[in-house]
């Protein structure tokens, strides 16, 4: 680097998957698109979703050996997305105020029918709200179970369930009348 | 409430992931990869030179000045058309940094070299992927055809691109469109291998070294107009402003400038962490006694 700093790249050589990590190629293939679905509901953001999802692959996938292992990777692999999640839902109220503003351009539901009734209602919910709704109906965790990966007690799961359950109930009958 | 469920997973099932997931996960556990083995060899290295360097001090060491840049960068509203089938990096007269796409059907573009995936405010350049006719975002993946429309990635809109008047083998820019969406029907998709593991050639802004500011502090001091380009590290930290700190001894913030537009929290809250340092080539614009518009360069 004499005058000029490097101004072309050679991007070096992809390790593409190893041969024996073709079953994680095949569990990626398989999970991928429900795990992401399922963050943009939780999340409410298609980047964020995106981001959750790759992350949590990519730690499913350094402990591959253990994880293919597990009886249920699967399961693995949600409570390390969620666990991720949680991070975000740490400082909840500054979470609420940032998430509560109007859907952004990365809105998860920008390719959905925008004026369902549904997906006016979970955009209504807080993050918290809409993980424990997520958790509880969508995965049918116990609330002990969403409890352990939202790091609250199975008390406020139950509370924010409940508020979520109603508010998407009341979107529903909407749509239904 | 057994009504809820099915309602929620017709939702999720139509919520698809972009295309290529896969792909980005292989790039990122490779970038992982290497760069945890570049922190060992960067560890080790501090500790092989520490010891020399304190020898050197000891015997009084002279050194020469180092360069430093004292202005923006600079460019040209009347940019070169490179040949058919091809696309230049260029640089409009503030600096701005921009391709020239001189397309297969003899039509001319100039597109934006901002991605507009800007994760927690942070901004990144892309570049030109020739065997694949992509512009790529380096670090997350994101990918616009040759004429700045959405192919893949985290990215929400096309990117920004300009009117231009063809002036001959030159043309001259004009005004800025900016998409606020993504393109759901580009008019060409890839055209061949990705540049991501194939080896390929992968064409960024030339930057000469002599037009980065080393000192942040100093490049916001002498506040010019336009895109100036810095080295520095970006220091994000909770309650605090986030601040690029000259390039230096690992722990300390020398030189430092206020950078405006980064959502900390947001970041940290995501991370779960309480610190994040991005060690860089940026530019940026001086606002006050600020930076503005902080974007990686992809120059390592």
């Amino acid at each position: 680097m004499k005058d000029e700093v490097e101004a072309t790249e050679r991007v070096t050589p992809r390790e593409g998957p190893a041969p024996e990590s073709a079953d994680f190629e095949a569990f990626f293939e398989g999970e991928h698109g429900r795990l992401f679905g399922t963050l943009c509901l939780a999340a409410g953001d298609a980047s964020d979703a995106e981001e959750l999802m790759q992350e949590a692959f990519l730690k499913v996938w350094e402990h591959w050996d253990r994880v293919q292992d597990h009886p249920d990777p699967r399961a693995y692999l949600y409570r390390t997305a969620f666990n991720l999640h949680r991070n975000r839902l740490r400082r909840a109220v500054r979470a609420a105020r940032r998430l509560v503003v109007p859907a952004s351009s990365e809105d998860a539901f920008a390719g959905i029918v925008q004026r369902e009734t549904l997906v006016r209602a979970l955009r209504g919910l807080t993050p918290r709200q809409r993980a424990a709704v997520v958790l509880t109906e969508l995965l049918d965790m116990s609330s002990q179970e969403a409890a352990d990966v939202l790091g609250i007690r199975p008390s406020t799961v139950r509370a924010l369930a409940s508020q979520g359950r109603a508010a998407l109930k009341a979107g529903l009958e909407e749509r239904d009348e | 409430m057994s009504e809820l469920k099915p309602v929620l997973e017709q939702l999720r099932d139509r919520l698809l992931p972009p295309p290529g997931s896969f792909e980005r996960l292989v790039a990122r556990r490779r970038r992982r990869r290497r760069n945890q083995r570049l922190a060992a060899s960067a560890l080790a290295l501090v500790v092989a030179t520490a010891g020399v360097v304190l020898a050197v001090r000891a015997l009084g060491p002279t050194r020469g000045p180092q360069p430093a840049a004292s202005s923006a960068l600079s460019g040209s509203d009347v940019v070169d058309v490179p040949l058919r089938g091809e696309t230049a990096p260029a640089f409009l007269a503030d600096g701005h940094p921009v391709f020239v796409v001189h397309h297969e059907d003899d039509t001319v573009s100039v597109v934006d070299a901002f991605s507009t995936h800007r994760p927690w405010g942070v901004e990144e350049l892309i570049g030109w992927c020739p065997s694949s006719r992509t512009f790529d975002e380096p670090e997350h993946g994101a990918k616009f055809n040759e004429y700045g429309q959405y192919l893949a990635g985290p990215a929400s809109a096309d990117l920004a691109y300009y009117e231009i008047h063809s002036t001959g083998r030159q043309v001259e820019v004009g005004s800025a469109v900016v998409p606020t969406t993504r393109s759901e029907n580009p008019r060409v998709g890839f055209q061949g291998t990705l540049c991501e593991g194939t080896g390929a050639p992968f064409t960024l802004h030339r930057i000469p070294r002599s037009a980065v500011f080393d000192s942040p502090a100093e490049a916001v001091q002498a506040g010019p107009e336009g895109w100036i380009a810095l080295r520095g590290v970006l220091l994000v930290r909770a309650g605090e402003p986030a601040l690029l700190c000259a390039t230096g001894e690992e722990g300390s913030c020398t030189s430092p400038a206020m950078v405006k537009g980064i959502d900390s929290e947001g970041w940290l809250d995501f991370l779960g962490r309480s610190q994040v340092t991005i060690d860089s080539k940026w530019i940026a614009r001086v606002e006050g006694d600020h930076l503005i518009n902080l974007t990686r360069t992809g120059l390592g």
